[in-house]
């Protein structure tokens, strides 16, 4: 072993002295930079796109939940030019206004310098920098965080879910039930999320909660590429402001734990000195958290307890009707239909949910696929043409139609809750109103392309197990359907459980 | 002035600390060290010549587990690559052994056996003042032995061969039919972007961990990372959870001493003196063999680990079988007609004898769905196999009513042995013969498991595919 090194008196002392004042000042390159900074990380702190305002207007505050408090704080980033096309959507042409934002900030910073000569220091200016970039970033932490921590991002599954294939899945939509299978894991995730946003609006836990923003949304952007989620762009510029905001303790910690030396960061508060001042900061700071920290708390709460996830519809459906169901007789216009892998309108099996949708399955028939209400895959309207939209609005998916926001009927709410179907083939999804007094059920196609489908089916349920449908189903045939529920168990309910075969 | 307290290298440790320490030096010898002697024979046994990602995975360590947890289904205690060493006192079995709290009980023993040893340590060595220097090797054998457990699963993501592509089979069953254990895999095996990235990931904190400069971030991305992956193994049924909290654990106290000094810059905004002390390595032989070791650990478990792992995932992922398929066989195959001793069955998707459609891969495994409620294959799919049969990623986890085999074609009399993939059933042997009318057709016949006979005619059919083609327009779905 060796011998124990001696330790010398520390020599630092003469370092603490050495370390600049607070009011020092900036050198010339540091003055540039900063002025370059402070136009590019600003414009990506405060919301840009005038859609965003148009759909500020449009919001109806007599309705205010949960989803417009999401709405403001989840998504906004400079997107005046829109890139219809694969890249576009999921790839690196997704970015393009980037290196614009930094254009603008250059020219910004070249005129500011000119017209700035005397300035010593920014050190003012780069504290309300900062205070924007955090805030920013911890309502849009926290914004997810509660999509997660009350299971509204990936909501709980249904039996129709269980019963469709991998490969009908789009990516997006797998990644999505792999999380939404284990609610847990959202719930955690949900935290991860919240609690780095969190602690972003404290002075003193900023580093920590922005190395938590960082890596948490850093994650977020790179699996939104892998797996075509399409928020890449909001989520990298999340990540972005993190490491900007933790760019001001990098040095300290970089010298504390790689060099180990004795570190200090120096921090500058300004001084807000007028009592106006003073009750504008203290309003404005109090008002933003209640509601985007407190008021949204509790419409998560209300939303939760009042059954009202906004991808999932919220009509009850018939009574313990709830089930995976063999078609075991099905007659078309009166001529009973065989089982066939190759029939365009026999049903092969049906679903029934807590809530009024139905779904079955078709062998052979062809359908367009219901597409994510924003974002992501592209719709039907949005041909990839390659050419740069520039739009006033900003981001045209998004903001492109405002008409959409209008608050609906509320018997329009579930026809219009197509979470079910979305990202998904396989099925095909019926929404019903059911009159229990006649028993007739009044179905509606749930597929946009589809809506004209409808269906009268008048309902019996001679025993617990047992629906027969009958009436006239989407091309105005004649149907008679005898349900079975199937006492089928899911491997993927079947938790811990061993073997258990039959 | 607080800096200047914060400065003296407290060389005197407090009874409490002294304590403290004895009690994790000999919980973390315990994890880190392999004490059984099979561990280090292999050192000897090992075919230098021709090395595998196997062999390489056994030298890495062995997890301290003198009591062995029997796993709920044949197969699913498979860890992969990590191996429990053979010592073995006791078996448990419970549900919470697989899962949860219980599994956690040879980190329980390795704590007693902690606090026993310690209170002896302290009855007999009431001189020494600290434990520095004992305290740097320590953290240096966790920080390696973090590093060095890492590397199989680092570089079977950076190559993608830890979660493969999905097999025909799996993409065509339903969502409700795999365990959970199996779609927190599936979502490395559709898109290997992901996958690659977790793997670098990994990548990164070895090589953090690695140096000492770097070690504290390492431990912190280690405790964020695989932290994470030790949650979702619990909340998934995943089954390496204990694997993955190690490294929670190994870097929660490797930071450990770092931490102090964070909190203190940046939540008290102090200046900070770090006061870490490192072993100074000042002799010309101590330099020697730390150049030595660290160079060993690099070529052996980076260099050479990555290499291997290069070369399998080229030649022969491992979790995929080798054998090929029938040529041009691939695909997903509709059951046109169905015979069982020579009486046609007509399609019915609620028949348990009457196939209602095949798939076969490109490797040797061909599948076939029947009504059936619920036959879980309860292999977790893991671990380095060397046979065909035994390798079931494509199969593990999923439950229902699709069956797998894997077959031996003698292509000359035109005739498949198969053998079930589920170990539950391996007793299931068919031999069917087949013949190839057209490219899209496959003729099988003969006896099925029951010993019926049986006839088959499967025509191949073109599926969409949303998983793959979506991100196209117009995506119409043709089922």
């Amino acid at each position: 072993m060796a011998k124990e090194p001696t330790i010398t008196e520390p020599s630092y002392i003469s370092y603490v002295q050495e370390v600049p004042q607070d009011h020092t000042d900036w050198t010339e390159l540091q003055k540039v930079a900063f002025r370059i900074a402070f136009i590019y990380f600003g414009l990506f702190s405060i919301p840009l796109d005038l859609g965003f305002y148009q759909m500020l207007i449009n919001m109806d505050y007599a309705h205010l939940n949960y989803r417009h408090l999401t709405e403001i704080v989840a998504f906004f980033n400079p997107q005046f030019i829109n890139i219809f096309s694969e890249s576009g959507f999921f790839g690196p042409a997704s970015y393009i206004n980037l290196p614009f934002v930094l254009l603008i900030a250059l020219l910004g910073g070249f005129i500011w310098t000119k017209l700035d000569k005397d300035r010593k220091e920014y050190q003012s200016l780069y504290y309300w920098l900062r205070v924007m970039a955090r805030y920013r970033v911890a309502y849009a932490g926290i914004g997810w965080g509660y999509k997660k921590l009350f299971v509204m991002q990936m909501p709980t599954q249904n039996e129709g879910l269980w019963n469709t294939e991998l490969i009908d899945f789009f990516a997006k939509r797998l990644y999505w039930e792999v999380i939404s299978v284990s609610p847990s894991y959202e719930v955690f995730l949900g935290f991860a999320e919240f609690i780095g946003g969190f602690l972003l609006l404290f002075r003193r836990t900023t580093g920590i909660g922005a190395a938590i923003t960082f890596v948490v949304f850093g994650n977020i952007a790179i699996s939104n590429h892998a797996y075509d989620i399409g928020e890449q762009v909001p989520s990298a510029g999340m990540a972005m402001l993190s490491v900007f905001i933790l760019w001001y303790d990098i040095p300290g910690i970089w010298s504390l734990i790689v060099k180990e030396q004795d570190s200090r960061i120096v921090h500058f508060y300004p001084e807000l000195k007028a009592k106006w001042q003073k009750y504008t900061k203290s309003f404005i700071k109090y008002a933003f958290n209640f509601v985007f920290v407190f008021l949204f708390f509790v419409f998560e709460v209300y939303a939760y307890t009042h059954n009202d996830f906004y991808k999932i519809p919220n009509t009850p459906g018939l009574p313990k009707s709830r089930g995976y169901y063999e078609v075991t007789e099905f007659k078309l216009n009166h001529k009973i239909l065989p089982y066939s892998p190759f029939d365009l309108v026999r049903w092969q099996d049906v679903t029934f949910e807590d809530w009024s949708s139905m779904s079955f399955k078709v062998a052979n028939r062809p359908q367009d696929i219901e597409m994510f209400a924003a974002g992501s895959y592209p719709g039907k309207e949005e041909v990839y043409d390659g050419k740069w939209r520039l739009d006033w609005r900003g981001d045209v998916r998004r903001y492109g139609k405002p008409h959409k926001r209008k608050k609906r009927a509320d018997s329009l709410r579930d026809i219009n809750v197509t979470w079910e179907l979305s990202g998904i083939s396989g099925r095909i999804w019926y929404y019903y109103r059911a009159d229990t007094i006649n028993h007739v059920l009044y179905l509606q196609n749930k597929n946009k392309s589809d809506r004209t489908q409808k269906q009268v089916l008048h309902y019996s349920r001679p025993n617990a197990n047992r629906i027969i449908l009958q009436g006239t189903n989407e091309f105005k045939d004649s149907i008679y359907v005898v349900l079975d529920k199937s006492d089928k168990k899911y491997p993927l309910l079947q938790r811990r459980k061993g073997d258990s075969e039959e | 002035m607080t800096v200047l307290e914060n400065n003296i290298q407290t060389t005197s440790w407090n009874g409490y600390e002294k304590f403290s320490f004895r009690v994790a030096f000999i919980f973390f010898f315990l994890l880190v060290v392999p004490l059984d002697a099979d561990y280090y024979q292999q050192w000897l046994t090992t075919d230098w010549s021709n090395l595998h990602i196997r062999d390489i995975g056994k030298l890495s360590g062995s997890s301290f587990s003198p009591i062995k947890v029997q796993p709920a289904q044949p197969g699913s205690g498979d860890l992969g690559s990590i191996q429990d060493s053979s010592l073995d006192f006791l078996k448990i079995s419970a549900e919470s052994a697989n899962f949860g709290i219980a599994s956690y009980i040879n980190w329980g023993l390795a704590f007693v056996i902690g606090l026993i040893g310690a209170t002896i340590w302290s009855l007999l060595d009431r001189k020494t003042t600290n434990y520095r220097t004992l305290y740097y090797f320590l953290i240096v054998a966790v920080s390696y032995s973090m590093l060095i457990k890492l590397q199989g699963l680092t570089f079977s993501k950076v190559f993608p061969t830890q979660m493969p592509n999905l097999a025909l089979t799996q993409l065509n069953t339903p969502l409700g039919d795999f365990t959970h254990q199996k779609l927190y895999w599936i979502q490395f095996s559709f898109v290997h972007g992901y996958e690659v990235f977790a793997g670098l990931a990994e990548l990164l904190i070895m090589l953090l961990l690695f140096f000492r400069q770097t070690r504290a971030v390492g431990a912190a991305l280690a405790i964020a990372m695989i932290g994470n992956i030790a949650i979702s193994n619990h909340t998934y049924d995943g089954g390496i959870h204990l694997a993955a909290a190690f490294y929670a654990l190994g870097g929660a106290f490797v930071l450990w001493r770092y931490l102090p000094n964070i909190w203190n810059l940046l939540v008290n905004e102090k200046d900070t003196n770090p006061a870490i002390y490192h072993y100074p390595f000042e002799k010309k032989w101590q330099k020697y063999f730390r150049l030595a070791f660290k160079s060993f650990v690099f070529l052996m478990f980076f260099v050479l680990s990555a290499y291997l792992h290069w070369q399998n995932y080229t030649y022969d992922s491992y979790k995929v079988p080798a054998q090929k398929g029938l040529t041009n066989s691939r695909g997903f195959y509709e059951v046109t007609a169905f015979k069982l001793n020579n009486k046609t069955v007509p399609y019915s998707p609620v028949d348990s004898l009457r196939w209602q459609n095949v798939t076969f891969e490109k490797w040797s495994t061909i599948s076939f769905t029947v009504f059936n409620t619920f036959m879980i294959h309860g292999e977790a799919g893991r671990g380095k196999q060397f046979k065909d049969v035994d390798r079931t990623y494509e199969s593990a986890g999923t439950g229902g009513g699709r069956r797998h085999f894997y077959y031996k074609a003698d292509t000359i009399n035109h005739v498949l042995y198969l053998e079930n993939k589920n170990k539950v059933y391996k007793d299931q042997k068919l031999k069917l013969n087949y013949s190839r009318p057209t490219d899209s057709r496959i003729i099988l016949s003969g006896l099925n498991e029951y010993q019926d006979s049986i006839y088959v005619v499967l025509d191949k059919k073109d599926k969409t595919y949303p998983l793959y083609q979506s991100r196209r327009q117009p995506v119409v779905w043709n089922p």
